[in-house]
Parts: structure tokens; C-alpha cells; sequence
């Protein structure tokens, strides 16, 4: 059971040079896996600077990792020659975040269509151009002649949003990055585009991750989720367990935050500890000992490894250290 | 802004125009005509103390000096295109020396140098060559600027889906963000244009220029030369100096007006 | 319950070359001394326009067209410039979309803070050690150490740097707060923090709380009543707990079905249609192209604000 994707123990550390700058560690020691045989939907979520982004950029082969590995197929990214790199590219495939800042303003949208197409079906004839590229639109509910021929900005930003995933669709992928593809659309038209990315998963057997800091949506669309903060996985495993009983400190905290659409279940029945100061701790400390209730000195010393609690999920506490550490970096893999 | 200053050239042209075809400009040449005439009905405006026709001189002279112009403003765009867009996206050592190199450039006082360069090959300068020489100090304002806005729109989400399209980096480069910088480079080569035409006039004023052509400065040189100013002969060096005026208003107007086109597409928010 | 503010008929439209854009469209509530009014929207509905047509800060080509908005029984829309600008900040404030990027990065936190009092404070001979004392106050009243004043924007966390925003909006003791999604670009639990924040501020001193959002669970965590807006108009205003609960207006109602939730998994009801343009709006009611529920009258007739029921108000032909 090779797996299709994988990123084995990378890191990325921003401001490495020969000037010695402040150094970001944006990621640290992460590992995700997708499987090769059975799609799958795994959302990585966290907040604004935990490294959620990056871990897609380098999934995606945009960015490159400092240490560890990206594997396409059991190969190294780095190591991959053309007609290898060609197939890494047509098979793994993204959507973004801005749903305007995606199109290239001097064209029409048709145009980010026939750009993949040109590059990868280059003998496409025009009418088999335009095929696919109705076929992929009304795979995602849209409609082509409402569409095509149109420029970005005459387009409802739902309706953007869902032309990005039909081109994702074009290349027929194996793998979607979706990085916050609905955080910039409005909230009516979320579900559609959340159910455009579900009905392309099971129509056509694509694996999907999805990037988030919406816990709810994330509950809603995957089967796996791994949440990260700081730059370090600090739980992962089946959607179930980690976001209806969270076991780490910070997804408890986060859980607990979010603001449900229920005025009577009211948000913050855990207390909330402000940011201590940070100076007993290093760089190997756990990254959430400044913040976390139940800190112990253990934590401000060396960051827990990721403890098998069951058999369907992994987490980064040592309130947890009774549990075996997990077998390897695999380990996230449900 | 841009329709004022294309009404303006437009108009200077249409002038120009029917000032061809309705004077000869072999009066243009000294010796045609008697010397130090004012105004008049036979010599619209007056002739010079080497007896010019000036109206056949400002007719003549007139596109020579906007061809010095365009010449030196293209030869600068296009120089400074290539290398704004080789330094801009792709970076590293390329980028660091062009940069050093453009910036290097850009403290030399041109017109000084401009006016060694010039009076050292004084004898055989002609338009063409004069273009050259300003062309070679007006390629480090375009590099720079055109870098700047290169290493805005690299980054640009459109040019990471156009990568994941599997574009190469010169697809990338000439598909995507050219057409996007159309309106800002046409605004520039206006800019350019404008910047060469003053630094052609002001070494034709200093006496520089080519000698046996009638260009607008060259005009302004003789008319100096000959104490046209305390003599009193306006017709002599007001009317280029007016054409003069009216030239770089309405080249201005263009670049502004490119320039407020250019801005808002580079800017525009989402809605 | 005393009002405070009332919003009769407010009209607000984009003057643009195609046409007028009608922003707002005759919006009316009331809000009442100490309340907490929602008023939730996508884009394009209106509510940020409309935060800014209350303050009178509306740029060219908007321009308010009608209305009233009665502080305290004085309308602003007719108050001299002068006095408007005296009632800003000291009778109704603003916590603005995106605040922390409206905080000047080369002057010190103290020094923003004192340009409101300062402008305020003209006339009046409150010494420089008064006003460090009120701005100190001020920082500790919304969680931030005093000596947050010394330091520069870009030393603060967004959090923090939007709580100096809230600090700025509450300076002057304001009566009404405006608060124009002042959270959106904060994580959760910085959310959290914020909010209790304010709301902690709004009750101290008495305010009366608008916060203008597209986030429904933020509305039922922190709101007393909520009103929605759709295209420019008020489609429906009512008690939290009354409009989760049963709300009457078909757009609340899809509105409330496609936001998620931790209780169904795989279930995604998005609302079909696109928002409807405010330069060509569709005849009779602008919902109806996308309503379930519409009949062939809503096409023609334009639907009422009314109230159907005590405190509850629907614009809606069903009714």
C-alpha cells in the first residue's frame, strides 16, 4: 500500500541565508500520508501562522521543504525528471484561497481553462477543447454558457471559486489541494462549493485535501484531520474523534471557541489562559506551553512526540505519555 | 486626461501636416531667402540671420527632433524591458547585478555625460547618432520601474495557477504578465520619449546637435548665436519654443492618462 | 427600554455612470439603550455602507438620498459639519472592517490614542498627566497592559492591535458603538477573547452595541437581536433566540439551513442564485429569483417591513 502523497518529516524555516535574520520556523517535523488505493478527504486545520499553508505549498511542489521529503509515488519531488515531473503536475492539482486573485485580470475566465489544456492535451482540437471544458464546468454545477466568455469580474465569486475547481477537474487529477477555498466566498454560497469538492470525490475517485481553519466545515467534508498549530501537528486522526473529543489542550481550546449558530449553546465554558510570558521556554519546548492550562515542567523542556491514543488517532501531549509512541512518522495515516 | 493630450498631438500633427504639403522645405536650407525678416504675409515667420525660412524650419525640424525622440525613447524601453523582466522575475545573482548595474547608472549626471560623449564626436553627429547616445542613459529608469512591477505580480495567485497549468517560466512571463503591463509600459515609452526629446533639445541648444539638420533646438542654438534675443527677433525663437511647450504638455497628458488606466487594473479589489 | 438611535427610512445610493446603485434601501430599526443589534449580510447587502452612512462618512458617489437617524432625538443627517464631527467618536464611534491596518505604523499606541481625546478635548484644559492617566485606564479596560501605550503597531499581536481599536472607539464614552466585523481577520479563540472584550466595555459604560457581520454564529454568541439584510433592504429583525429558532423569512431561513454545523456530516445546502444586482434589482421583491417560496405576486409587489408579531419584524408577502 504505496502511498500516493506523502511528506515525510519536513520542515520549512524561513529566513535562512547568509544574512543572519530572524529565522520563522513555519513547520516543523510534519507527516501526512494519502493513500494510492482508496480516495480519501483529509483536512489539515489550524490558525493563521501554524503552518497549514505551507504544508499545502509543499505538498504541492511549489515550495521546497529545509529538511525531510515529499514523495510522489514513492519518489522524491526533487528527483523527479521531466515526463515524471509532468505527470506529479497533472496529477496533483490546487485550488486557492482568493477567489478574484486567481484569474489573471487581461482575460476571460475561459482562459483558465485552456491553459492546462493547451499544456497538457496539446493535440486537442478546439471542439474537443471546448468539451472538456463543459463537461468539467457542469461537473461542478455550473453552467457553460453562463460562464464562458465572461470576464472575472462579471462572475459572483461562488461562481469563481467553482470555475477554479472545474479546472482543477480538466487535468483529471488524482489529488485536490483545496488551501481555504471558501473562506473569501460569502456563507450562502459555501455549501455549494463544499459540495462541488464532495460530489468530485466520490464521481470521480479524487483524494481531496482540504486546508481550513474552520473546524465545522472540516467536521463536515473529511474523514481525516490533523491539527496544527506552531508549525507542529499536535493531534490527527479520525474526524470524529479529534473534533468531537479532543484530547490535546489546544484543540479543546479551539473546539470550545468556535461560535456555534445556537444562542443557546454558548461558546468559552473553558477558561481561557492569556499568552504567559515565554521566557523559560526554547526552541524545543512544546509550542503551546505558553498558553496551555495544564502545562507541566516536562513541557517547557522538550516537545512531546505524538502518542498513539487509539488506534485511529495520534497526539502531541505528555498528558498522554501512558500511550506508546506512535510506530513511526506514518503514524497520522487513519 | 489621455483624450486632452491625444487632441493636442493630434492637432500639432494635423497642422504639421497641412504645413507639408503647402510649404516647400527646401526653404528650409540658409540662403534662401533674404536675412532677418520679420513676420509677413510672403514669410509667415520671418526668416533667420542666415536666411531660413523658419515656418519651412519648424515644419522640417519639427519631426526631426520627436524622431530623436522616439528613437532614443524606444531603444531605451526596449532595453530596459529586457532586462526590468530578466532582473524582476527571476531574481538571485541576475537580478543583483543588473540592479547594481542599472543603479550605477542612474548616478551619473546624464547631462554632463551627454555633453562629453556629444562634444567629443562632434563632427560627425547626425540624429541617429544623437538618439543613440541619449538612448544609452535612458535605459536604467524603465529596468527599475518594470522590475518593480514585475516583483509585484510574481507572486500574484494567476501566475501560481498558470505554474500548476504547467506553464514554463517564459510562457508565464509573456502570456500573463506582459498583457498585464501593457498600459504601464505604454505609459513609460511615453515617459521615455518625453525625457529623450528634452535631452536632444537641451544638447541642440548647447550647440551639440547636428549642424546641418534644422531641428527645433538647433534652431534655439542659432537664434542664441546670432543675438537673436536682444535683437529682438521673437519670430525667431518664440515659435519653437512654443511647439516645444506644446509637445511635452501633450506628451505628459498621454502618460498620465496611460498611466491612470494602467494603475487602476493593477489595483483593482476584489468585490 | 429607551431608544437611542433610530433609523427611519434610510436611503443610500451609488451614484455611477451605469446609474444609481441602490445600496440601502429605506432601512429602518430601532436600537435601545444597552442592546446588542445584529446586523447580518453578505457582501453586497448593504451593512458596511450603511455603518457608514450613520457616521456620515460616505464618499463620492454615495450619497445619502433620505432618511432619518435620530441619536438621541437630534438627526445627524442634519447636523453642521462641525457638530457632526464633534458627535463622532464622543456620541457614536466606529470600530472599523480591518482595523488593525488603520493604525498609523510610525506613531506610538499613546499618541493615537490621544488624538481623539486631544481633538475632543480642544477647548477643555485637561493636562498631558490626565490624559495618560484616562488612556492607561482605557488599555487596562479592554485587557492590555499599560505600557502597551509606548510600544508601535507592529509590536502587537492582531489581537491586541484590535483591542487598541476598541480602546479608540470607547475613548470618548460614546452611546452608540459601531462595530463593523471587527473580528474577521482574528483566529478563533482571539474571537473569543476580543468579543468578551467588548462586550465587558459596552456594559461599563452603558453603550448601545451595532455589530455588522456575515457571521451567524458570532450573531448568536454575542447579540440580543439580529436583523437581516438582503440587497440593500431589511428583510427581517427579531430576538436571537426567536430568529434561530423559527425565522420567518424564506432568505433567514436558507440562510440558517446552509450554515454548518458539528450535528450532520456530509450534508451542504447552499442557497442557489447569485446576489442580485443593486443597479438593476429584480422587479417586486429582490428575493424572489431565488426564493422557494415565491408566487407570482412577489414579482409584482415590493414587500413591507412590518411587524407581524411583537418585536418581530418580516418583509415578506407571506405575511
Amino acid at each position: 500500500m504505496a502511498p500516493l502523497l506523502e511528506a515525510r518529516n519536513v520542515s520549512k524555516v524561513f529566513g535562512s541565508g547568509l544574512l543572519s535574520r530572524q529565522q520563522t520556523v513555519a513547520l516543523q517535523a510534519a507527516s501526512v500520508t494519502i493513500d494510492d488505493d482508496t480516495p480519501s478527504i483529509v483536512a489539515i486545520a489550524g490558525e493563521s501562522g501554524s503552518g497549514k499553508t505551507t504544508l499545502a505549498r509543499l505538498l504541492l511542489g511549489i515550495t521546497k521543504p529545509t529538511t525531510g521529503q515529499i514523495l510522489y509515488q514513492g519518489r522524491d519531488l526533487r528527483q523527479l525528471d521531466g515526463p515524471q515531473w509532468r505527470t506529479f503536475r497533472r496529477e496533483v492539482q490546487a485550488v486557492f484561497q482568493d477567489p478574484f486573485e486567481v484569474y489573471n485580470p487581461f482575460y476571460k475566465v475561459d482562459h483558465a481553462l485552456t491553459m492546462p489544456i493547451g499544456k497538457f492535451f496539446p493535440k486537442a482540437s478546439a471542439v474537443e477543447t471546448q468539451q472538456m471544458m463543459e463537461e468539467a464546468l457542469q461537473a461542478v454545477g455550473l453552467r457553460p454558457e453562463e460562464t464562458l466568455g465572461r470576464y472575472p469580474h462579471q462572475l459572483s465569486g461562488g461562481q469563481r471559486q467553482r470555475v477554479m475547481v472545474a479546472r482543477a477537474l480538466l487535468l483529471k487529477p488524482r489529488i485536490i489541494v483545496a488551501d481555504e477555498p471558501v473562506s473569501m466566498v460569502d456563507a450562502s454560497l459555501r455549501a455549494t462549493i463544499l459540495e462541488s469538492l464532495l460530489k468530485v470525490h466520490k464521481a470521480f475517485g479524487i483524494s481531496i485535501v482540504y486546508i481550513t481553519h474552520d473546524l465545522t466545515t472540516a467536521y463536515q467534508l473529511s474523514e481525516r484531520i490533523l491539527m496544527m498549530y506552531r508549525g507542529n501537528i499536535v493531534e490527527a486522526g479520525d474526524v470524529d474523534l479529534v473534533i468531537k473529543a479532543p484530547q490535546h489542550p489546544y484543540t479543546q481550546l479551539l473546539i470550545d471557541s468556535i461560535p456555534l449558530p445556537n444562542p443557546k449553546l454558548h461558546w468559552g465554558q473553558r477558561e481561557m489562559q492569556a499568552r504567559q510570558s515565554g521566557d523559560h521556554l526554547t526552541a524545543a519546548s512544546c509550542r503551546f506551553a505558553d498558553r496551555c492550562p495544564q502545562v507541566m515542567d516536562i513541557c517547557c523542556q522538550q516537545a512531546p512526540p505524538l502518542y498513539q491514543t487509539d488506534a485511529r488517532r495520534v497526539v502531541s501531549c505528555y498528558l498522554y505519555a501512558d500511550a506508546p509512541v506512535a510506530a513511526n512518522e506514518h503514524a497520522t495515516v487513519a | 486626461m489621455l483624450a486632452s493630450g491625444l487632441f493636442t498631438l493630434l492637432l500639432m500633427v494635423v497642422l504639421w501636416l497641412i504645413g507639408y504639403f503647402s510649404v516647400d522645405i527646401k526653404l528650409a536650407a540658409p540662403l534662401s531667402a533674404p536675412t532677418d525678416l520679420p513676420p509677413s504675409r510672403e514669410y509667415l515667420l520671418g526668416t533667420d540671420s542666415a536666411g531660413r525660412q523658419l515656418l519651412a524650419v519648424m515644419i522640417a525640424g519639427t519631426p526631426t527632433t520627436l524622431q530623436i525622440g522616439l528613437i532614443a525613447g524606444a531603444l531605451g524601453m526596449f532595453i530596459g524591458t529586457i532586462l526590468g523582466f530578466t532582473s524582476g522575475y527571476f531574481g538571485g545573482v541576475v537580478d543583483s547585478i543588473i540592479r547594481s548595474a542599472a543603479d550605477v547608472a542612474l548616478t551619473v549626471p546624464a547631462l554632463a555625460v551627454l555633453v562629453v560623449i556629444a562634444s567629443v564626436i562632434n563632427k560627425t553627429l547626425s540624429p541617429e547618432i544623437l538618439a543613440l547616445i541619449i538612448a544609452s542613459l535612458a535605459w536604467m529608469w524603465p529596468t527599475r520601474t518594470i522590475r518593480a512591477q514585475v516583483l509585484t505580480m510574481r507572486e500574484r495567485a494567476y501566475v501560481e495557477i498558470a505554474r500548476l497549468s504547467g506553464l514554463n517560466n517564459f510562457e508565464i512571463i509573456f502570456k500573463e504578465l506582459v498583457p498585464n503591463l501593457l498600459p504601464y509600459l505604454a505609459a513609460s515609452f511615453v515617459g521615455a520619449v518625453s525625457s529623450s526629446v528634452l535631452a536632444a533639445i537641451g544638447l541642440e541648444a548647447l550647440g551639440l546637435g547636428p549642424q546641418s539638420e534644422p531641428t527645433l533646438g538647433m534652431t534655439i542654438y542659432w537664434a542664441r548665436y546670432y543675438n537673436g534675443l536682444p535683437r529682438g527677433m521673437w519670430w525667431w525663437w518664440a515659435p519653437p519654443v512654443i511647439i516645444i511647450i506644446m509637445l511635452f504638455i501633450s506628451l505628459f497628458m498621454i502618460a498620465s492618462g496611460l498611466d491612470e488606466i494602467a494603475n487602476p487594473r493593477a489595483r483593482r479589489t476584489t468585490a | 427600554m429607551t431608544a437611542v438611535l433610530q433609523v427611519e427610512k434610510l436611503r443610500v445610493y451609488y451614484h455611477t455612470l451605469a446609474g444609481p446603485v441602490r445600496a440601502v434601501e429605506d432601512v429602518s430599526f430601532t436600537l435601545n439603550k444597552g442592546e446588542r443589534l445584529g446586523l447580518v449580510g453578505e457582501s453586497g447587502s448593504g451593512k458596511s455602507t450603511m455603518v457608514l452612512a450613520l457616521l456620515r462618512m460616505l464618499k463620492s458617489p454615495a450619497r445619502t438620498e433620505a432618511g432619518r437617524v435620530l441619536l438621541n432625538g437630534t438627526d445627524l443627517l442634519q447636523l453642521s459639519d462641525a457638530n457632526m464631527r464633534a458627535a463622532r467618536f464622543a456620541q457614536i464611534a466606529l470600530i472599523p472592517q480591518g482595523a488593525m491596518n488603520s493604525l498609523n505604523p510610525v506613531m506610538r499606541i499613546k499618541n493615537q490614542l490621544l488624538d481623539t481625546i486631544r481633538y475632543h478635548n480642544r477647548n477643555g484644559r485637561l493636562s498631558q498627566a490626565t490624559m495618560m492617566a484616562h488612556i492607561h485606564q482605557l488599555l487596562e479596560s479592554v485587557g492590555l497592559h499599560r505600557d502597551v501605550a509606548e510600544m508601535y503597531p507592529h509590536e502587537l499581536s492582531g489581537g491586541m492591535k484590535q483591542r487598541v481599536c476598541i480602546a479608540m472607539g470607547i475613548s470618548l464614552q460614546p452611546k452608540v458603538i459601531l462595530a463593523d466585523e471587527p473580528t474577521s481577520a482574528l483566529d478563533v479563540v482571539v474571537q473569543r477573547q476580543v468579543m468578551e472584550t467588548l462586550g465587558r466595555v459596552q456594559e461599563e459604560i452603558g453603550a448601545s452595541l451595532i455589530l455588522v457581520g456575515h457571521d451567524m454564529g458570532l450573531m448568536a454568541q454575542f447579540v440580543h437581536t439580529i436583523g437581516v439584510m438582503y440587497a440593500g433592504k431589511l428583510v427581517e429583525v427579531g430576538p436571537v433566540e426567536d430568529i434561530f429558532e423559527e425565522p420567518l423569512h424564506p432568505y433567514t431561513q436558507l440562510l440558517i439551513a446552509s450554515l454548518p454545523s458539528l450535528e450532520g456530516k456530509g450534508v451542504f445546502k447552499g442557497i442557489p442564485g447569485i446576489t442580485p444586482s443593486l443597479l438593476n434589482p429584480p422587479s417586486g421583491c429582490t428575493f424572489h429569483p431565488r426564493c422557494p417560496q415565491a408566487t407570482a405576486r412577489c414579482k409584482a409587489e415590493i414587500p413591507v417591513l412590518q411587524e407581524i408579531r411583537p418585536g418581530r419584524w418580516v418583509s415578506c408577502l407571506l405575511y
